[in-house]
């Protein structure tokens, strides 16, 4: 059929009232210079534009819905990443350490009332004067140093706080020898220098006139 | 005749398709409701549950500072000490039966806590812990508890003791 046939073909379907074909054969009359000239040739050009057009969109509409569940992925993430804050934690870390140390040094010594763990320590660490009796628990009263009982009662301090609510620690001195070692080393649930450390609590003691000091040391672990 | 059918069932095919599309979103938007309820819920009981925590922190920083339990020596206060005897008065006032003014007045910064003094080291005849302040006013079923190590003085024995301020806030579930 002749382009001209086609037109006038057109043009009689559209004054008959041939609906369903009215819309198709206005296109057509747009388009016949761009179309093949037999009607199906113009079917397979529609087909294939339209199924390509679709493959396009679906194409689109898969690649938006990655992006979202990438950013709806990432945003999760990021949220479950953050370490929630814990006020009550931070405080016992960030205090108990510290306060700790600082508490026991002006504790009287119970076998040796008239002394502290201060007093002790200074005369464990220069001069070996002070002799106490062990009255403590297990103690049969005979005569112990003063290392000895500093050493007893930082045990029973930690052993009725730190101990008793299962906290990681690591408490040790530094330049109290005795008996060629450190004299204090107490670790608490395997809390040990390579344990991921959380508040650190220092105590300096000087002993003077010797030119030397001497640390206590807390170490929180967390767990 | 041909046309019309395939139109029929093109329209049916877009009615279906535009069916699921709908049933798709709305069950995207149900999950999408439901998952960021249980996000905001998670997120309202945790500042909560800080916001419980700081004002039992406050207490906690409160009590050592306060000068009615506080330690002085040549009228210089001590750090972290408390005085034995001063415990014992608080003790004695706060929880008087007959009359609750001291209690009430403490009320306005204590709020629903628990306050014990607890002797560790060394050893004491008789109690060992002290309650100074306790305010359960209602069933509270949930405690936060802290902890603050501190030194007890004894002025006339001339001896001190370590201890531990025991700070427990009372709050609802």
């Amino acid at each position: 059929m002749s382009n001209e046939n086609q037109c006038m073909q057109n043009i009689q379907n559209i004054k008959s009232g041939n609906n369903h074909k009215n819309h198709m054969n206005l296109w057509l009359l747009n388009n016949t210079n761009n179309t093949q000239n037999n009607s199906n040739g113009y079917r397979i050009f529609r087909k294939s534009n339209k199924s390509k057009r679709g493959q396009i969109e679906a194409f689109g509409l898969t690649f938006i819905v990655i992006l979202i569940s990438i950013g709806f992925f990432i945003f999760i993430s990021f949220k479950a990443g953050q370490p929630k804050e814990n006020p009550q934690k931070e405080f016992t870390n960030d205090k108990l350490a510290n306060d700790f140390v600082l508490s026991i040094l002006d504790v009287s010594v119970q076998d040796c009332e008239q002394y502290t763990v201060k007093d002790l320590i200074i005369d464990c660490a220069r001069d070996h004067r002070i002799y106490c009796k062990d009255t403590g628990s297990g103690g049969d009263g005979s005569d112990i140093d003063s290392c000895i009982a500093v050493n007893k009662s930082i045990d029973t301090m930690l052993n009725r706080t730190f101990m008793t609510t299962r906290t990681k620690f690591r408490f040790y001195s530094e330049n109290i020898y005795y008996e060629g070692k450190e004299l204090i080393n107490i670790t608490n649930l395997n809390c040990t220098s390579t344990s991921v450390q959380g508040q650190r609590g220092v105590a300096v003691i000087s002993l003077y006139p010797a030119s030397l000091n001497v640390y206590l040391n807390m170490n929180i672990c967390y767990t | 005749m041909m046309t019309q059918n395939s139109y029929k069932k093109r329209g049916q095919v877009q009615l279906g398709e535009t069916t699921a599309v709908i049933a798709i979103v709305i069950i995207l938007l149900v999950i999408g409701i439901v998952f960021w309820n249980k996000v905001s819920n998670s997120n309202v009981s945790d500042i909560r549950t800080q916001s419980q925590e700081l004002s039992v922190i406050e207490i906690a920083n409160m009590v050592p500072e306060l000068t009615e339990l506080k330690c002085y020596e040549s009228g210089v206060n001590k750090v972290k000490c408390l005085d034995w005897y001063k415990i014992l008065a608080m003790n004695k006032s706060i929880n008087d039966k007959n009359n609750k003014d001291v209690f009430l007045f403490y009320n306005d910064y204590f709020k629903n806590s628990k306050i014990t003094i607890s002797v560790v080291y060394p050893d004491v005849l008789g109690n060992n812990n002290i309650t100074i302040y306790d305010a359960r006013l209602n069933n509270s079923t949930k405690t936060l508890l802290i902890s603050i190590p501190v030194n007890i003085r004894d002025y006339v024995n001339k001896e001190t003791f370590y201890g531990t301020i025991i700070v427990e806030g009372y709050y609802n579930e």
